[in-house]
């Protein structure tokens, strides 16, 4: 082996350790403005890299002009948009703010947001926590019912949460992955599993802490009939896990990808913070009734984190059930998905495994390197959007991240161990 | 007005064995009058612009890019045919994407087949020229041995390969290395043949199989058969993998005699070589072939021929020549082989026998082939010049069809000599297409001469393919030595 | 002249040890096969251990970045 060869072996190793001996712990439910100083009021945090409100998908301007109506910048929708095209909102992403979205991602001040600790380096993470399905804003919703929700969710559920959450003493999340993973869950598009282990977990908490019974069976009932609930913890949990990993001189390890409906991004860690983008790709799925591709948004949200941890996408012999998605996938091809993204990853997590695979660790660490020369794009479990704000979701299925971010990152990753292209 | 059409599709591969099956649907379709899927390598655009299929699409196209090139009689033809060349190319194989036919992952890189397959010892490695070498490296650099297939690889690769693999203690087999059988085991274009005690570095493929085949008619059996590919005895590489393929058999303790196979070799490369070889306790067989004297050391005999070396290992005796009732009427020879080394050996019979011959490949004493078919001529229609975008006529007997008629008209030809090279790799049944191709018109008043080197093990079947051919009233000769005896017997007659 | 000689003295087990190629030699025969398929079909059909590659020129026939890979050790 070459001597740069040996740098970005040991850097990539270290990468890697850094995911695995990861100790994220749901720690509790904080009100953004509390928990990041930085974010002022005016800025919009949106999943994805960073975009101008001109290159915005309409579902992100949708849900832009909600989340301004919500947080009281704008008198109605068509004021907010007037105040959007004006400049009047700073847009920056969620990742810039130790936070990830899905879909549409939004993050203002006023939000409750669920914070993950990552015992093992300290550092935290956050991730709003999740509507639930149908109209909702992370899907371009922003009638009032969607801003009567997320009130809720800030007034009632979040505060309701955080008080559970610290009687518990913090929830730790890796072993409820674990099992997540034994019960038929990628924790993408699949988290009936983990979501009911968490209520589980949360039930006797929430009864204690609860303010009235009248609350406690609002909460129960709310997480409860919500399959997707602990998507967005596992959110916060990829971004707790990744960002220890990011800025480690010679690793060709990817510590994020994202959308944000118009292009897909990447950081690496050896290139530190800077994003490398392509125009997303458009989801290959299933519709729901009346629905068709013609209706679909491209790929959005920072949601593909958990595909950066080896999950969704990459943990998709986990989850047969959700092969169906793909159209004509047999739930025998489940296993192909996870066995394809192995050949771009540095190392298998031991800790979590697939039972049917022999007990296959999930394949983990993105080596950009093996992106480009095998040309398997990393795959990515994902929900699809319709194109038009305020109409929803529409379906389901998988997209791939595109070619040109790694090929950039690749170039670019190259320059940092002197080797020009 | 012909119309030529080109698509080319990026970073698209398949093997070519694969692509010229498609190609000749395409050619088959109405109205195509040429047609070519080949990966967009300068040679092979080379080929398909001497076609007259290529275009500025196709021109544009890298080594990495297939090219879909042809030309049809008019547009709505050439649509059709470029709608059916996709619709091939398109049908699932195995496991394209991640969504698999199959169910089952089949890894893409020698990393991933690894990791899947810890304890592999040996990669077998066909890519085209072009990538072969950076495969063979990620092999070497994971401690594991290489057979190269795969020709056209730049020397300066072969040299840093080759040494690569000497550092790691790995045996780097070819490039160019069309022929091995290790523990019994017959790799690329190999025989079955019984396993026996003599062992064989060769830098011929054809070479091997010739010998091996000949040892098996013997009764005797091959311990090892190590190929090096062709340029191994050359300067610049220096004959590394023959010297370590010597190491080895000298070591191993399963190989009694050892034969050594390759063209005359660079004379400060034999001289290392028989060194090596002198160090031996072991005895050797030495055939470079075609050379008729040289010092060896004490435990070595010389063998101008692989008929030779197959009796000096075996310690047979020579066999008489089968005697043809048949007689010549045309002057000349004309010779026609799939194998290089075949068409070597048959120079040295006529050489040695004192008859004026010329080759596409020409051993030293005999003159270069310049076109003038009236003379003896013994072509390797494996060649480069033969095969560059066409299956080496061991995998496709079809590309002997148009020359072989061409020889059976001409009133010159008195004596067509053929061989037939059976096993693994090659063609199903050499013999049935040759009969087939002759149709009705059989051999006509020309004699043909043939050689087979196979055994009763192989998938065609020696003897099968011999009564094939006998039954066709076609010579056949116990080797392809004796087979060039008969041919020189009845041109002298 | 205590010190033995790393070379001429270094018969030790590590140089006993026979390399990989004589173990090629002396084991079975496993093969990962890159390229042709019709190898590892032939080779199956004999029973040997064959590990077939779906190989695609890297970096998808790109040669800039396939010449960037190798130098960063891919």
């Amino acid at each position: 082996m070459t001597d740069i060869a040996q740098t970005i072996d040991a850097a990539n190793k270290e990468a890697v350790r850094r995911i695995l001996s990861s100790e994220p712990v749901l720690i509790g439910v904080v009100r953004a403005s509390e928990a990041l100083p930085r974010l002022k009021a005016g800025t919009i945090l949106h999943a994805g890299p960073p975009i101008s409100w001109e290159r915005m998908c309409g579902p992100m301007r949708g849900a832009v002009t909600g989340i301004a109506v919500f947080e009281g910048w704008a008198s109605d929708l068509d004021d907010a948009e007037r105040k959007a095209a004006a400049g009047a909102f700073t847009f920056e992403p969620n990742h810039h703010y130790d936070c990830v979205g899905p879909m549409t991602g939004m993050t203002t001040s006023s939000q409750m947001l669920m914070v993950v600790q990552n015992k093992t380096f300290g550092n935290l993470a956050y991730c709003a926590i999740n509507e639930g399905l149908g109209k909702v804003m992370r899907f371009g919703g922003n009638d009032r019912e969607v801003l009567d929700r997320i009130r809720w969710l800030t007034d009632v559920l979040g505060p309701a949460l955080d008080a559970a959450i610290k009687d518990m003493g913090g929830i730790p999340l890796k072993a409820v992955i674990a099992r997540g993973l034994t019960m038929g869950d990628e924790m993408h598009q699949r988290n009936v599993a983990c979501s009911s282990l968490l209520l589980r977990q949360l039930a006797p908490a929430l009864a204690r802490t609860a303010k009235d019974n009248e609350t406690l069976a609002k909460c129960l009932t709310f997480i409860g009939a919500n399959d997707q609930f602990f998507l967005n913890v596992a959110m916060a949990m990829g971004k707790a896990m990744t960002d220890p990993a990011r800025g480690i001189a010679g690793s060709s390890m990817v510590t994020a990808m994202c959308r944000n409906g118009t292009d897909f991004g990447i950081r690496v860690s050896g290139t530190g913070d800077q994003w490398f983008t392509a125009p997303v790709e458009m989801p290959k799925g299933l519709y729901f009734p009346g629905y068709s591709e013609a209706d679909a948004n491209p790929d959005m949200g920072d949601s593909a984190i958990v595909e950066t941890i080896g999950l969704g996408g990459f943990a998709m012999g986990a989850a047969p059930a959700v092969v169906g998605f793909i159209g004509a996938g047999n739930a025998s091809e489940a296993a192909v998905f996870t066995r394809a993204m192995g050949e771009i990853c540095l190392a298998d997590n031991p800790e979590w495994t697939i039972p049917s695979m022999d007990y296959k660790g999930v394949p983990t660490g993105i080596d950009i390197r093996l992106v480009v020369e095998t040309g398997l794009m990393p795959t990515i479990n994902t929900g699809v959007a319709h194109k038009k704000p305020g109409v929803g979701q529409v379906g389901a299925g998988v997209v791939k991240a595109p070619r040109g971010c790694f090929e950039q990152a690749l170039v670019a990753f190259a320059a940092t161990m002197g080797v020009k292209a | 007005m012909s119309v030529v059409v080109n698509e080319v599709r990026r970073g698209f591969y398949l093997d070519s064995v694969a692509l010229m099956r498609m190609s000749r649907g395409i050619v088959a379709r109405n109205g195509v009058e040429e047609a070519g899927m080949m990966m967009g390598t300068p040679a092979n655009k080379r080929i398909m612009a001497d076609a007259g299929v290529l275009n500025a699409t196709g021109e544009a196209a890298q080594p990495g890019d297939l090219v879909i090139a042809l030309r049809a009689c008019d547009q709505l033809c050439a649509d059709d045919a470029m709608a059916e060349a996709r619709s091939v190319l398109d049908k699932p194989r195995g496991n394209s994407g991640a969504t698999g036919e199959s169910g089952q992952w089949t890894p893409r890189t020698i990393r991933a087949a690894h990791a899947q397959m810890p304890d592999a010892n040996l990669a077998l490695i066909s890519v085209p020229g072009a990538f072969a070498a950076a495969e063979g490296r990620k092999a070497l650099n994971r401690g594991i041995n290489v057979l190269m297939f795969s020709d056209n690889v730049p020397v300066v690769d072969e040299v840093e390969l080759k040494q690569l693999a000497r550092e790691r203690g790995l045996l780097m087999m070819g490039p160019d290395c069309g022929t091995a059988i290790i523990n019994g085991v017959p790799l690329g274009f190999a025989n079955v043949v019984p396993r026996g005690d003599v062992g064989i570095v060769g830098a011929s493929g054809t070479g091997i199989q010739e010998v091996s085949c000949l040892l098996a008619q013997h009764g005797l059996g091959i311990s090892h058969a190590l190929g090096t590919g062709g340029r191994d005895l050359k300067a610049d590489v220096g004959g590394i993998t023959m010297l370590m393929g010597i190491e080895l058999l000298d070591a191993d303790a399963a190989t009694r005699h050892i034969v050594i196979i390759s063209k005359p070799p660079a004379d400060s490369v034999a001289r290392v070589v028989l060194e090596r070889v002198g160090q031996s306790v072991k005895p050797f067989t030495v055939c470079f072939i075609g050379v008729t004297d040289m010092a060896m050391p004490a435990n070595a005999t010389l063998a101008p021929t692989l008929e030779r070396a197959a009796q000096l290992a075996s310690g047979a005796n020579a066999v008489p020549d089968p005697r043809s009732a048949l007689s010549a009427k045309g002057k000349h020879v004309r010779g026609l082989f799939a194998g290089g080394t075949m068409c070597a050996e048959v120079q040295v019979v006529f050489r040695d026998a004192g008859l004026k011959c010329v080759s596409n490949v020409a051993i030293p004493g005999v003159g270069e082939f310049d076109g003038n078919w009236r003379q003896h001529a013994l072509i390797d229609l494996g060649d480069d010049d033969y095969t560059a975008g066409r299956p080496h006529p061991m995998i496709e007997p079809a590309v002997r069809d148009e020359p072989l008629l061409a020889a059976l008209k001409d009133a010159d030809v008195g004596v067509v000599l053929i061989d037939f090279v059976l096993g693994f790799g090659a063609h199903a049944d050499p013999a049935g297409h040759l009969v087939a191709a002759l149709g009705a018109r059989g051999v006509g008043g020309t004699v043909i001469v043939a050689s087979v080197t196979g055994t009763e093990a192989d998938p065609q079947r020696r003897s099968s393919q011999v009564r094939i051919l006998e039954a066709a009233g076609i010579i056949v000769a116990p080797s392809n030595a004796s087979a060039a005896r008969i041919a020189v017997q009845l041109v002298r007659d | 002249m205590s010190k033995r000689d790393p070379v001429a003295g270094g018969a030790t087990n590590a140089n006993l040890k026979p390399s990989p190629a004589m173990m090629l030699l002396m084991t079975p025969v496993k093969v990962v096969n890159v390229g042709l398929k019709g190898f590892a079909d032939e080779l199956s059909a004999q029973g040997v251990p064959v590990q077939h590659v779906e190989w695609q020129p890297p970096a998808s026939g790109d040669p800039k970045l396939a010449a960037l890979l190798a130098k960063l050790g891919i």
